[in-house]
């Protein structure tokens, strides 16, 4: 993703979510972006995602 | 009473119990040692002086009225400031949750903490929300390391560690989502236990990450970590991830050492980036322990990452209205992951979280060969105070998002973690991760326990022998 696409994503994302983001914050945040984006690349690499059971296992309790 | 007060929890209550001294005692000598030292360490956020001053009395009386003292009589502790003290706004590290009101009640094992006879000296500096590895925090002041203050503690359990390595409270307790109690131990040179996830129930905890938090304590030697935990233990259904399963003590199993247990030595990503020290730290607890297994864990990079999105995606959404309404008000080393991980797609996050149940998949495969896997805890010593990045494999990385890289596999699938102090010829300590299978607690501080004997921890020791 080029750089103009990561801020584009930022802005249309954060503007979809009410979070107003300083200018001065932007090239931070944009770098955490891709931080995030590296890792996902890593984890989409595993296949997981359609080989594996999610871990979190919700068990419903007894009604009191 | 005594001229010479014990300082360590378990000479503590066993002088206590004794009649050697008096709790009061014991808990205004820890003041005392608060007062004269916390401006410079930063530790403590909030003294809780009269409530300890009474809960020393009320051990005092029940001795004095010939009643059974439990197990901490008179053992002075503080928390980690997400953990809810009665009458005590739960800061968690933030400016935003400071302004909140008190707390109406004790979290689970704070309440466990007193029922045990231990004495609340108050809360802890940490970083914001505990989404840090530093101990630095733009609104409190940093925690500063009493070995060296012009260093890190590490963190997020900054002012944990920097209380416990500063002789202000002989045990503390804090939290762990990515390495939270196993970084700040390392750069301190302490003992900390982070325990199974779902082991200690998180009840009345400022959460992180739910996926990932756990709770436990920090001391300075493996004993005393053993008795704080043996108080904390047990099923409580008030957390939903706290396991309904025996909690067996940890006190009776540490003087059993490590004989008998296959005991490998992490490679491969776990060495890839340690510097010389965290290495030399390393080989040296294996040295000791006489372990000759190395084991390479497949796609711990990976775990890492899968940890790093779990991370970043549930605690923006925990913070959502907080990000949206008071950005402004968040230190700016929070904020903008804060803000980041609040737009990440779904579709990460779930996979995330499917590689969770892979993973767990390839450590269960290494546990039929292996008992315990010994790791660095981080991949050097604590940083100075400010520093931004750091050098490892050659390459220039950003500090906060790297001292992680070794715990956060480890957490990522609730493993039983002690962490153990090393040294190894340098002026900062190093800590190794004492790694077990789920529920195996008691493994872990076996290990640490005979890495104590060993005198690994002491200025230019040398092992002699395998213990």
């Amino acid at each position: 993703m080029t750089t103009d696409q990561t801020s584009c994503w930022i802005d249309a994302a954060a503007a979809n979510l009410g979070i107003a983001i300083d200018p001065e914050w932007k090239p931070n945040v944009a770098m955490f972006v891709e931080v995030a984006r590296s890792m996902a690349r890593l984890v989409e690499a595993t296949g997981a995602a359609s080989t594996s059971e999610a871990a979190p296992v919700f068990t419903p309790r007894d009604a009191e | 009473m005594s001229a010479v007060l014990p300082t360590g929890a378990t000479a503590i209550s066993r002088a206590v119990a004794e009649g050697e001294a008096s709790a009061e005692e014991i808990a205004r000598a820890a003041l005392a040692r608060i007062d004269a030292r916390n401006a410079e360490i930063g530790a403590f956020t909030d003294l809780t002086r009269e409530r300890a001053l009474a809960e020393a009395r009320a051990v005092d009386r029940a001795r004095a009225g010939g009643n059974a003292l439990g197990p901490l009589a008179g053992v002075p502790y503080a928390v980690k400031n997400l953990y809810a003290i009665a009458g005590i706004s739960t800061r968690a590290g933030s400016k935003i949750s400071a302004a909140d009101p008190p707390a109406a009640g004790d979290a689970l094992l704070v309440s466990r903490m007193k029922a045990a006879g231990a004495v609340l000296l108050g809360a802890l500096n940490m970083g914001e929300y505990a989404y840090d590895f530093t101990g630095e925090n733009a609104h409190y002041g940093p925690s500063r390391n009493p070995l060296d203050t012009t260093r890190m503690t590490g963190g997020s359990s900054g002012g944990s560690a920097a209380a416990v390595a500063a002789g202000f409270v002989p045990v503390s307790l804090g939290s762990d989502t990515n390495g939270s109690i196993r970084v700040p131990a390392a750069f301190c040179g302490l003992y900390g236990l982070k325990p199974t996830y779902g082991r200690l129930p998180r009840t009345g905890t400022f959460p992180f990450c739910d996926s990932l938090d756990h709770v436990g304590p920090f001391a300075r030697s493996v004993a005393d970590l053993a008795l704080v935990y043996d108080a904390l233990r047990g099923h409580d259904p008030s957390d939903p991830v706290c396991a309904d399963r025996p909690a067996e003590v940890l006190t009776p199993a540490i003087v059993m050492g490590h004989a008998g247990l296959r005991i490998a030595v992490a490679t491969g990503y776990f060495r890839a980036d340690a510097d010389p020290g965290a290495l030399a730290a390393l080989d040296r607890a294996a040295k000791a322990l006489g372990a000759t297994g190395e084991i390479d864990i497949p796609q711990a990079a990976e775990a890492r990452a899968a940890a790093f999105l779990i991370t970043n995606a549930e605690g923006s959404a925990l913070h959502l209205e907080r990000i949206r309404h008071r950005p402004a008000d968040f230190d700016p080393d929070t904020r903008d992951r804060f803000i980041a991980g609040a737009l990440l797609p779904a579709s990460w996050y779930v996979a995330a979280q499917r590689f969770r149940r892979m993973f767990e998949n390839i450590l269960a495969d290494i546990f039929r060969r292996y008992d315990v896997i010994l790791a660095p805890a981080t991949p050097t010593s604590a940083p100075r105070l400010g520093q931004k990045t750091l050098t490892i494999g050659g390459k220039e990385v950003p500090l906060r998002a790297h001292m992680g890289i070794y715990t956060q596999p480890i957490s990522f699938i609730g493993l039983p973690v002690a962490a153990v102090p090393i040294r190894s010829g340098a002026a900062m300590p190093y800590g190794i991760q004492v790694i077990a299978p789920p529920w195996r607690e008691d493994l872990c501080l076996r290990v640490a326990a005979s890495l104590e004997a060993a005198g690994l921890y002491l200025p230019d020791a040398t092992p002699t022998t395998h213990i």
